[in-house]
């Protein structure tokens, strides 16, 4: 079972109490952008065996998304951090990078 | 509305508050106003994180990092309410409403409730994370909940209306006296 912290009630909860939101840090294609690029935007989304960076909703609690990083291979959970941030913070990298030296994986 | 449900064996007592009242707040909770009118209009201070405060019958909690619960057993005494909270946060952005008739809510007596609840819920009841201050909102069985502790031997538990006949069954099967472990 997958347990992260809340950043906002900053209290464990597991994955029967969160909503999964899919991959994080997408960059919205509007009514502007081309036909291919907002077909990308809205059906081809990573799910890598790996490094991933996800939203998560605490459904049964706050209410509140907030931003997950984890490895999808290992079930490992590299931290949390909130919904506002547009990429991941250097102490979520920093984390990622200590298990990977080569930091192939991360971007 | 139903018929007040109740339900008793030798460790549990479980009542429907029935037609408790509750307000919804929305606002900024950190406001420094907001904080100071709500400590003068109802004696209370405004929660933290997790938690609730409380003035005899009347019970202030932390539902999100922007949504506060007023809670009184008597549900015209909420009604009064808010008018009172309405004209005293003229001025700063709120959103006050009367969630009463959306929520049930019962009230669990028995000093085992945390063995009760601890069948339906992944969060931590142990005496010293969950305290005589919590207030969490998490799941019980499927159903969303929310439960604080009113005395050391009675909690108030709330769930969505429409749930309340299901919720109460629940309730009665999780607190049958042979299933009753003794863990906290």
């Amino acid at each position: 079972m997958l347990k992260f912290i809340c950043p906002i009630c900053e209290i464990e909860t597991d994955e029967t109490e969160l909503t999964p939101g899919g991959e994080a840090h997408l960059k919205r294609m509007g009514p502007g952008s081309s036909d291919q690029n907002f077909y990308t935007y809205l059906f081809e989304r990573k799910n890598p065996r790996g490094i991933h960076f996800e939203r998560w909703l605490h459904s049964y609690g706050c209410g509140k998304w907030f931003h997950v990083a984890r490895c999808t291979k290992t079930m490992e959970v590299f931290g949390t951090y909130s919904a506002q941030e547009i990429k991941p913070p250097k102490k979520i990298l920093d984390a990622i990078k200590k298990k990977l030296p080569n930091g192939k994986n991360v971007k | 509305m139903s018929d007040k449900l109740e339900f008793s064996n030798n460790l549990f007592t479980i009542t429907d508050l029935y037609l408790p009242g509750m307000v919804s707040i929305r606002t900024h909770l950190f406001d420094k106003k907001f904080q100071k009118i709500i400590k003068d209009v109802f004696k209370i201070n405004v929660p933290n994180k997790l938690e609730f405060t409380s003035n005899k019958n009347l019970y202030l909690a932390w539902m999100s990092p922007n949504e506060l619960l007023l809670f009184s057993k008597n549900l015209n005494e909420v009604i009064k309410l808010i008018t009172i909270i309405e004209d005293s946060l003229k001025g700063i952005e709120t959103l006050v409403l009367d969630v009463s008739s959306s929520r049930a809510v019962f009230s669990i007596k028995g000093s085992l409730w945390r063995e009760l609840l601890a069948k339906g819920t992944p969060i931590n009841l142990c005496p010293n994370k969950f305290t005589s201050t919590s207030f969490r909102r998490t799941r019980l069985g499927q159903v969303s909940t929310a439960f604080w502790m009113v005395k050391t031997d009675q909690i108030y538990i709330m769930c969505g209306r429409s749930f309340k006949e299901f919720f109460f069954e629940w309730l009665c099967n999780a607190a049958n006296e042979k299933s009753i472990t003794k863990f906290f």
